[in-house]
């Protein structure tokens, strides 16, 4: 047996295989890995006849990685994107957006995409999102008589954008994990994600120009067009202010991804005072979701670190980094492997557990490859996007279903309907990483601007 | 006489499960808090940063361990809101009562591991309060700071989720109801 565990390759197969073993039988995903951890130092470190020291020298480490600067961007972007959902500020974008659509057809399939692609650029949470626009279009969609596709497409595609569009946390763990200049890849998701945004758009053009039943044009009451463009002016323009600390700050050099996270949580707070929108139940309401939610993040993250370390010290990184790179295979049937191999994870873990159990080992592999390391994340960011989308797993699926059958027009969705309803979004998403690859500058001019 | 000892053994419990909910609460709203702090320090260093004003040293480091202080107070009130990240594959697809013993049987693992954490981070923290440690960040600060939270955190996420066999209850969240990323 301690002749097998010296052999890095085992030793590596043995602790991933550990770590999906428990997560598979329930484990929460935090306590697959300390547990994995635990077995690891003592296999790893152990089988040299330094048991004890293994576990405290595993515990020492832990607290390296959460201990760094760049992790404060997380609970900041999460803090900014609760703040604007729980002072109303996020209805006030959304009321007056609502305003500017008219009578076309699909208006409401439009403001949903418009609605999620700005709080994508206001909140780095995904599935809260979703979850708002499923609760604030869904039923008004439902009352219209749009048919299922497009009262559930439009919001699960345009849900997933806050994983590429700035501020991101999925993109600043990736950007940690990964060790690659985190505001770099935070400017790179814009483009890439804009351009998501408008084939959604076309996705739903499309779709209503061959099924005009599809989305009945209904009679609205609409103010006049000063009204509506002072809508616009006071609710949406000055919510500038907080993309500018994020965004601005970041390109213009003034401040650090993290820095400007916190003073993107800042304008919000200034910006719901302004607006007599800031009350103490908003704050508290807005950092108890925000514990929530960093909390079960940072405890994963506090437990994946040893991990890698743990995989990286046993010499499994290096040996599979190696193995790959010298496959006799060409750089892209290598990256269209990953690619597949994280859409096929992302069938069955969330985007967290992926990028944890992954990033060790693909993020080496591309750098060897010649991949740039910003192209490729913003690569993987779209993978993680899809992975919210594909069955049987996907976390805005079971979403999506969750809203459906909560309506009575809609209570007979299936998960079949939903996931037909996700193909087209899923093939967007694919499309733009095919045109990452024709021309890589659409994710690399941004960040190249910023230098 | 018997109902007094009784009456007296109750009350005493109620205190401790009291005094125990008050820890767990307030370590929550520690992490709220923590949460808070940052968002003011980084502010006023960056503001103080570009208005030509010398900006405290201590920003950078204080912070980095306000993320540990952060992870470790949520943590036990997330043990108690079954707010884990769970995959449910096998779970979701056993009958209610195997479910139960398989909550339970997780239960016990996960507050194993949080309890031998608890107990190696303690040595850890023994050790540096015995050898003096520091820890060069952007200001020296003493190394037993980076083991006290850990054995605060985990030990009292081992007791919520012995509290939760204790109770008979399912320690573990719906997945697909947590607001993630």
């Amino acid at each position: 047996m301690p002749a097998l565990l010296a052999d890095p390759v085992v030793v590596g197969a043995l602790m991933f295989a550990l770590v999906l073993v428990l997560m598979v039988i329930g484990l929460p995903v935090a306590f697959a890995f300390l547990g994995a951890n635990l077995i690891g130092a003592v296999l790893v470190m152990g089988a040299n006849g330094h048991g004890l020291a293994g576990l405290l020298q595993l515990v020492d480490n832990s607290t390296n990685l959460i201990t760094s600067f760049i992790l404060v961007a997380i609970p900041m972007f999460i803090v900014m994107g609760a703040l604007l959902f729980h002072t109303g500020l996020a209805n006030r974008v959304f009321d007056a957006l609502d305003l500017l659509f008219g009578r076309i057809p699909g208006r409401l399939c439009y403001l949903t995409l418009a609605g999620g692609t700005a709080f994508a650029a206001l909140s780095g949470s995904s599935v809260a999102n979703a979850a708002m626009l499923g609760s604030l279009l869904g039923p008004e969609m439902q009352r219209r008589g749009y048919a299922p596709r497009l009262i559930l497409g439009p919001i699960m595609g345009v849900g997933g954008l806050a994983i590429i569009i700035p501020p991101s946390a999925l993109a600043v763990l990736l950007g940690s994990l990964a060790k690659v200049d985190i505001g770099a890849l935070l400017i790179a998701g814009i483009l890439p994600g804009l351009l998501l945004a408008v084939l959604y758009v076309y996705v739903v053009w499309i779709d209503i120009r061959r099924n005009p039943d599809a989305a009945p044009i209904y009679d609205i009451d609409l103010p006049p067009w000063p009204v509506r463009l002072k809508a616009v002016a006071v609710n949406v323009l000055p919510m500038g202010l907080v993309v500018f600390c994020v965004v601005g700050l970041i390109i213009l050099g003034v401040a650090t991804p993290s820095e400007s996270a916190a003073l993107g949580a800042a304008a919000v707070v200034v910006l719901a005072a302004c607006y007599r929108r800031l009350s103490w139940a908003s704050i508290t309401a807005a950092f108890a979701s925000s514990v929530s939610v960093t909390g079960m993040l940072f405890v994963i993250i506090f437990a994946s670190a040893a991990f890698s370390q743990l995989l990286a010290f046993s010499g499994a990184s290096s040996v599979v980094v190696q193995a790959a790179v010298g496959w006799d295979a060409g750089a892209t049937t290598k990256f269209l492997l990953v690619v597949a191999v994280l859409l096929a994870l992302g069938m069955f873990l969330d985007q967290i557990s992926i990028l944890l159990i992954t990033v060790p080992f693909i993020f080496p592999v591309m750098k060897a490859l010649g991949f740039d390391p910003i192209w490729f994340g913003v690569v993987v960011m779209i993978a993680m996007e899809m992975s919210l989308l594909t069955p049987p797993f996907g976390l805005l699926l079971f979403l999506m279903l969750g809203v459906a059958r909560a309506s009575p027009q809609l209570a007979g969705t299936t998960m079949t309907d939903v996931v037909k309803a996700a193909v087209p979004y899923l093939i967007c998403n694919m499309a733009v990483i095919g045109i990452l690859m024709l021309w890589p500058g659409l994710a690399t001019w941004l960040p190249k601007l910023m230098k | 006489m018997a109902t007094t000892v009784a009456a007296a053994g109750w009350d005493v419990m109620t205190f401790f499960n009291r005094l125990y909910d008050a820890v767990i609460r307030g370590l929550s709203a520690l992490a709220g808090g923590i949460l808070a702090a940052m968002i003011l320090v980084i502010v006023v260093d960056v503001a103080a940063r570009n208005l030509g004003f010398v900006p405290p040293a201590a920003t950078v480091a204080l912070t980095e361990y306000a993320l540990l202080y952060f992870t470790m107070a949520a943590a036990p009130g997330l043990t108690r809101a079954k707010g884990h990240v769970t995959v449910r594959v096998i779970l979701d697809r056993l009958v209610p009562a195997s479910r139960a013993v398989a909550g339970r049987m997780i239960a016990v693992i996960c507050a194993s591991i949080c309890l031998v954490l608890a107990c190696l981070a303690a040595v850890l923290l023994a050790e540096s309060v015995l050898l003096a440690d520091v820890e060069p960040r952007s200001i020296d600060l003493p190394r037993w700071l980076l083991f006290l939270p850990l054995v605060v955190g985990f030990f009292f996420s081992g007791t919520e989720f012995l509290r939760f066999i204790a109770i008979g209850e399912d320690a573990l969240g719906q997945a697909d109801t947590v607001e993630r990323i």
